[in-house]
């Protein structure tokens, strides 16, 4: 579906140059979620402008609406043309994908309907197609009682409503939604997924999902890659991400989205839950799609007669997946504690000592 | 009525003939130079917005060469500017006296002080909306037509109403080469033969002539702004869309 490889962006100014996105090589498929997410001027928005073109990257290679993109000089060249694409070129290749943003920049001064309509207007469509297809739109996204009304009579949830049917409007295949949620409220923010949600599943719709939240990203998303510093430092399956992170920065984005990263900070407290006596460890449990509904606590319990006092725990739901999460104190012989802890990893369960008494 | 007038602007109403030409003549000014200038004066702001650095057509060379044009012919007063442009007038209008005479200098005066405030009122337009419009590929003309220009017009009508107001102060100096109009009027025959009546009349005529632009624009201003819209009611956001 879009194929990115070696994409560079640098931005030069007299003060300063900043590698915006350097050497990344991305693959979304049709149909999916893909989530990208860093934190701010990680390049992950001037990465999805690449996608459309709206910043032409410096190098590197892409396919993407079913187009060869050679990218040189800041230039773009499609299929093998020796001549850099040029406003209408770039203009139809944008017209291919839609995009939504933070601020939903809709026109302050036209009406929800005209807002809709602009992308149709200019394209030789008429007037009664333009004016059956917005209403089309507006009962997808639910609003078909807000035609006449203007942005600023609408709340910021219906905006970004207005704004995905604007961006649906040409029937891409295709939206780029960057940051779409960062200025919601959690209620709107949570209607505005569902939104994205049932786009993708019932129009097929694939969506790269620009943001800095990973309750979004674990919300909605099949594939995540993380950025930082202009880099792709880790991509694959939400599930395995939040299930097994590599890099320090996906463990803290991880951390930030389940409760289980509250024991970090009773750790760096050294609150009175997390003290361990001789003979006791720490210990943090992950249980993933396999080991979920288990009865391991009570297996290695009784077999191995440890006793197992939780500090935390907590379930996270992973788009349709769950994934388990446990913070205990296991108390026991050493021989008993090494049982046990062998006895869980072959259950796939995944520990991780936290202290040692 | 006219004792009436006769006794509280004796002079006003001896000198009734050359009164009403004066008013013609700044009307006239204003029309032709006004028309020239806001064109011209949009166009100018419109090319400085799109090719300044981060422009939708960024060009370092066409924004130079206009930023510096105008910054030139603002610095210079406009009674020096009038005897100034006295040779070039001549070439362009064929004459350099009268009210033609003074349309080039009046375009002069007026065209610069009008780009930049076409300039800022394009500013506040959110970039956003216009990276949308791209992401929704629409060129450089649509771009303009259709989110600069379109977002911007509550302030290109503020900006257009101080600018012809303006323009009514530059009208008054073009008396200088013999282009006549209200303020020559008040000079030649209120302050030169001491008549202060004639004086006091064209002051007021300014007076009302500038109240009723600026009257003008802020209604305008005001309809256009969206706010209004709101004020009016939820009734718009009911009525279905007049494109059908």
């Amino acid at each position: 579906m879009i194929e990115i490889s070696h994409i560079s962006k640098t931005f030069t100014s007299r003060e300063n140059t900043v590698d915006a996105v350097r050497d990344v090589s991305l693959q979304v498929r049709e149909g999916e979620i893909f989530g990208v997410i860093g934190n701010s001027g990680a390049g992950k928005s001037t990465l999805v402008r690449c996608l459309n073109l709206l910043e032409i990257p410096d190098s590197g290679e892409m396919r993407v609406a079913g187009r060869r993109i050679a990218l040189r000089g800041g230039r773009a060249y499609f299929d093998g043309s020796s001549r850099p694409a040029g406003e209408k070129q770039l203009g139809q290749l944008r017209r291919s994908m839609g995009m939504i943003f933070q601020h939903f920049n809709l026109l302050d001064r036209s009406t929800v309907f005209d807002n809709i309509a602009y992308p149709l207007r200019y394209t030789g469509m008429n007037r009664t197609d333009i004016s059956s297809r917005v209403m089309e739109l507006l009962r997808l996204v639910g609003l078909t009682d807000k035609a006449g009304a203007y942005p600023s009579q609408l709340s910021g949830g219906q905006k970004q409503r207005v704004a995905i049917a604007r961006a649906l409007a040409g029937s891409p295949k295709i939206l780029l939604s960057d940051e779409a949620t960062s200025a919601l409220d959690p209620d709107a923010t949570e209607s505005i997924l569902n939104l994205l949600r049932t786009l993708n599943e019932e129009l097929g719709l694939t969506i790269v999902l620009i943001t800095h939240e990973m309750a979004v990203i674990k919300a909605i998303a099949h594939r995540v890659a993380v950025m930082e510093n202009g880099l792709v430092v880790e991509e694959g399956d939400v599930y395995d991400v939040f299930a097994n992170p590599q890099q320090d920065i996906t463990r803290r984005f991880v951390a930030s989205a389940t409760a289980l990263s509250r024991v970090d900070k009773l750790l760096r407290e050294d609150s009175p839950l997390v003290q361990v006596k001789p003979g006791e460890m720490l210990l943090r449990l992950t249980f993933s799609r396999e080991s979920v509904g288990d009865a391991a606590i009570s297996a290695i319990s009784r077999d191995y007669g440890v006793s197992v006092n939780i500090v935390l725990a907590s379930v996270e739901a992973l788009r349709d997946d769950t994934l388990g999460g446990l913070i205990a104190v296991f108390q026991g012989r050493p021989d008993q504690l090494e049982g046990a802890v062998s006895w869980l990893e072959e259950n796939r369960i995944k520990v991780e000592v936290l202290r040692r008494g | 009525m006219d004792e009436f007038l006769k006794e509280i602007m004796p002079n006003v109403v001896a000198y009734s003939k050359r009164f009403w030409q004066s008013i013609s003549q700044t009307g006239e000014m204003m029309l032709w130079s006004g028309l020239i200038s806001l064109a011209i004066g949009l166009m100018l702001g419109v090319l400085l917005t799109i090719s300044k650095k981060g422009g939708i057509r960024q060009n370092g060379i066409v924004y130079q060469l206009v930023n510096i044009l105008v910054n030139v012919f603002r610095s210079i007063p406009f009674v020096i500017l009038l005897i100034f442009l006295i040779p070039f007038t001549r070439i362009v209008a064929g004459t350099a006296i009268g009210v033609k005479g003074a349309l080039v200098p009046l375009v002069f005066g007026c065209v610069p002080f009008y780009t930049r405030q076409v300039e800022a009122a394009l500013a506040s337009v959110d970039p956003g909306k216009v990276e949308a419009a791209r992401a929704m590929g629409s060129g450089t003309l649509g771009l303009i037509f259709r989110v600069y220009l379109k977002e911007a017009v509550p302030d290109l009508i503020r900006v257009t109403t101080i600018t012809l107001i303006s323009l009514i102060g530059l009208t008054t100096m073009a008396g200088a080469v013999g282009a006549g109009g209200i303020g020559s009027f008040a000079i030649n025959y209120g302050q030169n033969q001491n008549h202060q009546d004639i004086v006091n009349v064209c002051v007021i005529l300014l007076l009302v002539f500038v109240s009723l632009l600026q009257l003008l624009g802020n209604s305008l201003a005001r309809r256009t702004t969206n706010r209004a819209l709101i004020s009016r009611g939820i009734r718009a956001a009911e009525e279905p869309p007049k494109e059908i």
